[in-house]
C-alpha cells in the first residue's frame, strides 16, 4: 500500500490487496525502523521463514531464514493493516512502513522508475504520470542500499553462529539485529 | 477519549483527508443528551446523537493489535489531538498544563502540551459552532437532513475555516 504527498492511502478505492496477498520480506533496517517508530519488539511483528538462498542461521549448517512481517491467519492480511470499513483498509504503521511497501508498485527498469505489471493491483491500476517519481526513486535507491547492508549483517550473524556453543533462538537474532554493529566484534 | 467531546470535527476531517476515506467510513453515533453541545439533530428533530470514532471488535477502529497482544494507535501523528495529549484531559475545567509552568523538569514539553491544548480548545469551539449551525439548518429542513449530510457539511465548514472564508451557508452567488 502506498501513496505520495498528503494522501497516504493512494487511491480512495484501495482495499490493500498488496497487504493481503504478499509475504512481506523486510530488511534489518526496516525491522529497526518499525521497532523504534512503533515502540514494538521485533518478536511482535517479525517471523522467520525459510530463505530462497542465503539467510540467517540459528545453528551451523541449519536452514537459512529471512525476516517477514507477521500476517493474520484468518485473513492473510498484514497484522498492521487497519480494517476500517468494508473495502476500506489502510496501513497502521504508515510513517514507519518497510521500504518494500514504500516502493510498491514500482521498480527501476532500464534507467527509469516504472510500474511493475505483475502486481496484485492488475495492469494499469496506477498512473505513473501522477505519482511522485522522485520519492519512488529515492526509496528504491534506499531499499537497494538497505538490502546490501542486510546481506552484510547476515554474514556477521552467521559468523557468530559458526563459533557459538549452543543453538541460537529467534530472540537472540532480534537482539543482535537491534544492536548491530555494536556487537559486531 | 473517542467521544464527541474529545474528538473534534477538525480531527475527523484531517483523518478523512489523509487516509482518503469519507468521515462516515470511520465514525459511529451514540445517543446524546438534550443539552449536549455536540448533539447532532436527526430523525426530524426527535433525536440527538454524538459522532465519534467507530468501534471495531477489538476497540477503536484505528487500534492496531499484534497477534502477541500489543496494542498501538495506527494513526500515529494523525491521531486526534485529545488522544495525542493523553493522559492530559483537554476538557478538564482547569487543565494543569495551561497554567504557567513553574520549575518544570521539562519546560519544552510543557510548552508543547499547552500549545496542543489551546489548539484543541479552538477546534472544539469551532466544532460546537459547526453542530449548532447544522442543527439550525436541519430544524428548517422538514426532516430530510441526515447524518451523512452533516458530515459533508463538516467537510465544507472545515475547509472554509482553513481558508478564512465564510460559513458554507453564507456563501453568496
Amino acid at each position: 500500500m502506498n501513496g505520495s504527498g498528503a494522501n497516504v492511502a493512494g487511491c480512495a478505492g484501495c482495499s490493500g490487496n498488496c497487504c493481503r496477498k504478499y509475504k512481506v520480506g523486510v530488511t534489518v533496517a526496516d525491522v529497526r525502523a518499525l521497532a523504534a517508530g512503533m515502540a514494538l519488539h521485533p518478536k511482535d511483528f517479525v517471523r522467520l521463514l525459510d530463505a530462497d538462498d542465503d539467510g540467517f542461521r540459528l545453528r551451523p549448517g541449519g536452514p537459512a531464514m529471512e525476516l517477514y512481517l507477521i500476517r493474520r491467519a484468518e485473513t492473510g492480511a498484514c497484522q498492521f493493516l487497519m480494517e476500517i470499513a468494508p473495502g476500506k483498509a489502510r496501513c497502521g504503521v504508515y510513517a514507519h512502513r518497510p521500504l518494500v511497501c514504500s516502493t510498491f508498485p514500482t521498480t527501476l527498469q532500464r534507467g527509469a522508475v516504472a510500474i511493475r505489471q505483475d502486481t496484485v493491483c492488475g495492469p494499469d491500476a496506477w498512473n505513473l504520470a501522477a505519482m511522485n517519481l522522485a520519492t519512488y526513486r529515492q526509496d528504491i535507491t534506499r531499499n537497494r542500499a538497505a538490502w546490501a547492508e542486510h546481506r552484510q549483517i547476515v554474514q556477521a550473524w552467521n559468523a557468530t553462529i559458526d563459533t557459538a556453543s549452543r543453538e541460537a533462538t529467534p530472540e537472540d537474532l532480534y537482539e543482535f539485529l537491534l544492536n548491530y554493529p555494536a556487537n559486531a566484534a | 477519549m473517542r467521544g464527541a467531546r474529545y474528538v473534534t470535527g477538525a480531527d475527523i476531517v484531517r483523518i478523512a483527508r489523509t487516509l482518503a476515506l469519507e468521515p462516515w467510513h470511520f465514525t459511529q453515533t451514540a445517543p446524546a443528551a438534550a443539552d449536549d453541545p455536540t448533539g447532532i439533530v436527526v430523525d426530524e428533530g426527535r433525536r440527538r446523537v454524538n459522532l465519534r470514532l467507530a468501534n471495531a471488535a477489538h476497540g477503536c477502529v484505528f487500534l492496531v493489535r499484534t497477534l502477541s497482544g500489543v496494542g498501538r494507535c495506527g494513526l500515529g501523528d494523525l491521531a486526534p489531538a485529545a488522544c495525542r495529549v493523553f493522559p492530559a484531559d483537554p476538557a478538564a475545567d482547569a487543565p494543569a498544563a495551561l497554567r504557567e509552568p513553574k520549575d518544570s523538569a521539562e519546560p519544552e514539553l510543557d510548552q508543547q502540551l499547552a500549545e496542543a491544548l489551546r489548539g484543541w480548545a479552538a477546534d472544539r469551539d469551532h466544532w460546537y459552532e459547526v453542530i449548532a449551525r447544522w442543527n439550525a439548518q436541519a430544524a428548517n429542513s422538514g426532516g430530510t437532513y441526515g447524518l451523512e449530510d452533516f458530515q459533508r457539511y463538516l467537510l465544507e465548514a472545515q475547509a472554509a475555516r482553513e481558508a478564512g472564508a465564510e460559513w458554507p451557508e453564507e456563501v453568496a452567488a
